[in-house]
């Protein structure tokens, strides 16, 4: 009998599970893209997340009470259209040969998202006219968003003094008739790198 | 002929217990990436705490909040009076409404509003704010300018300034136990007391308002705004066009609190009615 069969079998035990070790580690090491699901990929989606929060400050930022915000503005001139990117501006995606849209909203979006590759979704979120549901509209649109997206959002209080009648194209309506509040929305931006 | 050495036994086993040592050395290399990689991933996890949305949606509400106090009262307010019951009413469907929101993103949300109290004349509507400080700037046209519902301390000098882009004040109105005007050259005028106090009906030629600020961009101050309560109103128009209003009623204090899975938030404000 050789004794030193015992020796050699947890040689062979010890060999095959380095070898395993060490595939295991290199392909968690090699795989890390900005798109993974990886500590490299958190930092992404936290920048994505400072910038989408900082974008809707500077545009529902208003010095006077009495005067709207861009946002509010933007939101309050929409007609309930759904636009997307065609290469220079927003157009109406049923529409692609009409006016494109061309307000606060869509400069900041193009300056600061188109230009540095970053896909980009803005949905209103809405109650229906009894408030007892939630809806969402989507307003401009970059198609459907990657497992990594970030979503960002700002509620907005809209009151009856400030609503035209062309908001009525959107399909939000008044949900409290008997004070002034007309509707409370949220303006959700989803961001992803593409 | 070669010289053949045989390796003994024991030799044999020195070499494999070296081959051990080495697997075992092998083994703490990788125990020690494996421990070091796991650090790296932690501080990333904390860095990840940043993302937290937490205060910017907290900051959201209360902006929320403050702005829509002031819309419940200006809603619920027509001709100087105030329904409280439509203030009411606004707030809970307001309340009602913006807690479902928060709470499909994960938040439970808490919004009081307190009852109103009286405004002192500081820039920030209380006892302890800035009492000098400038209510209107760069305005060309004033169409109301109303005091009323005040009260004051005998010796107290709430005094109301209109100084010029140079510097120059073109008229000063304080109100004690009597009015004091003092004109563009200096000259003063006294009346008796009267509430409302309408800055822009008291006193005769040279001592009216208009006659004093006409054709001038100026800014309005009030001083010692601490030693006066009470509401006022201006309204009027800027050098850039644009009209303006001024206004206080109340303060009315909103609480609201937020609680995450992460965090509790709970804050108070005083809110100034209708601006």
């Amino acid at each position: 009998m050789d004794d030193n069969a015992q020796m050699q079998t947890i040689e062979a035990v010890i060999s095959a599970a380095m070898m395993m070790l060490i595939i295991v580690f290199s392909i968690g090491a090699t795989s890390i893209t900005p798109l993974t699901s990886s500590t490299a990929n958190a930092h992404v989606e936290a920048e994505l997340q400072t910038l989408g929060e900082d974008m809707l400050n500077i545009l529902d930022y208003t010095q006077d009470i009495e005067s709207p915000s861009s946002l509010r503005r933007d939101i309050l001139n929409w007609t309930g259209s759904r636009y997307v990117w065609n290469g220079s501006c927003y157009a109406d995606q049923a529409n692609k040969t009409g006016i494109p849209l061309e307000n606060n909203l869509t400069n900041l979006l193009s300056f600061s998202l188109k230009r540095r590759g970053i896909a980009h979704n803005v949905e209103i979120i809405y109650f229906s006219s009894d408030g007892s549901t939630l809806n969402s509209l989507p307003f401009i649109w970059d198609g459907d968003p990657s497992n990594n997206a970030v979503s960002v959002s700002r509620k907005l209080v809209l009151h009856d003094r400030e609503v035209g009648s062309t908001f009525n194209a959107t399909g939000i309506r008044d949900m409290d008739p008997q004070t002034d509040i007309y509707n409370i929305i949220v303006v959700k931006l989803t961001l992803w790198r593409m | 002929m070669a010289h053949v050495t045989f390796m003994s036994l024991s030799d044999r086993d020195d070499g494999q217990m070296l081959l051990m040592a080495g697997f075992i050395v092998a083994f703490g290399l990788i125990a020690i990436t494996l421990m070091l990689s796991d650090i790296l991933y932690a501080t990333s996890l904390a860095s990840e705490a940043s993302m937290d949305p937490v205060k910017y949606d907290f900051l959201n509400l209360q902006q929320l909040a403050n702005s829509e106090t002031k819309n419940a009262y200006k809603s619920s307010t027509i001709n100087g009076y105030t329904n409280w019951s439509t203030f009411e009413k606004y707030n809970s469907n307001y309340i009602g409404n913006i807690s479902k929101i928060y709470a499909g993103e994960g938040y439970a949300i808490k919004v009081e509003r307190g009852s109103p109290y009286e405004v002192r004349f500081t820039a920030n509507g209380l006892l302890s704010g800035n009492p000098e400080w400038r209510v209107v700037g760069n305005a060309t046209n004033i169409y109301t300018f109303k005091i009323y519902n005040y009260n004051y301390s005998v010796g107290d000098s709430f005094q109301i300034d209109v100084v010029n882009l140079t510097g120059i004040r073109l008229y000063s109105v304080k109100i004690n136990t009597i009015i004091t005007i003092i004109n563009r050259t200096g000259a003063i005028s006294t009346i008796s007391l009267t509430d409302p106090v309408d800055l822009l009906a008291i006193g005769d030629t040279p001592f009216t308002f208009n006659t004093n600020t006409q054709g001038q961009t100026y800014s309005i101050y009030f001083n010692n705004g601490d030693q006066i309560a009470g509401r006022f109103n201006i309204t009027g128009k800027s050098a850039s066009n644009q009209t303006f209003i001024k206004a206080r009623d109340y303060m009315i204090n909103s609480t609201i609190s937020l609680t995450s899975s992460r965090a509790r938030l709970n804050i108070t404000t005083p809110v100034s009615v209708p601006w």
